[in-house]
């Protein structure tokens, strides 16, 4: 999230803070990917609206955003999860330490990488509704 | 129930090392930052 809004052009620091309850599947019990969850609120962040009636391109974009994230992790793992796809309870402190530095650290960074590479172009003024 | 047709026109594309995406913005400074956010524990 906090790269989205420098991607944005602005940061509040409100919107980062917000942000912390998505790493680990939702406040670290191993729910949706925090990833995924960045992803949807990133285009939230762009085209949400207070106006219900004024979210129909967020809609079909966050449709783009959870179906690309979906086809990313399910060959591999077969789930959107936080805890099938870094294999880490992140409420054990011993198993969340463990994950530092480890393989499945990497693996989860570079979902994060790939996932930028779908969302933060989907931020442009250029992406023009199909 | 409807179907959701997959529109990846918007994925980015390798330049070189450089990630642009469609509108030729660079990508790559935000990833490796994110990337950084990601290890260093911050969102």
């Amino acid at each position: 999230m906090q790269v989205a809004q420098e991607y944005l052009g602005e940061v509040d620091a409100r919107i980062t803070r917000m942000a912390t309850a998505l790493p680990g599947g939702l406040g670290l019990r191993g729910g949706t990917c925090g990833i995924l969850l960045g992803g949807l609120a990133t285009v939230g962040l762009k085209y949400g609206s207070t106006q219900r009636s004024e979210r129909k391109r967020c809609g079909e974009l966050e449709l783009q955003v959870y179906d690309f994230f979906e086809e990313l992790t399910r060959k591999e793992f077969g789930t959107t999860n936080c805890r099938d796809i870094s294999g880490c309870d992140f409420t054990n402190p011993e198993e969340s330490k463990a994950f530092k530095g480890s393989k499945a650290q990497d693996r989860c960074a570079l979902l994060l990488a790939d996932t930028l590479r779908f969302v933060l172009p989907l931020l442009d003024d250029s992406q023009k509704p199909k | 129930m409807g179907v959701c047709i997959l529109d990846f026109s918007a994925l980015s594309f390798h330049k070189g090392d450089t990630m642009m995406n469609e509108s030729g913005r660079d990508l790559t400074g935000y990833i490796e930052r994110a990337k950084k956010y990601f290890y260093d524990g911050y969102t």
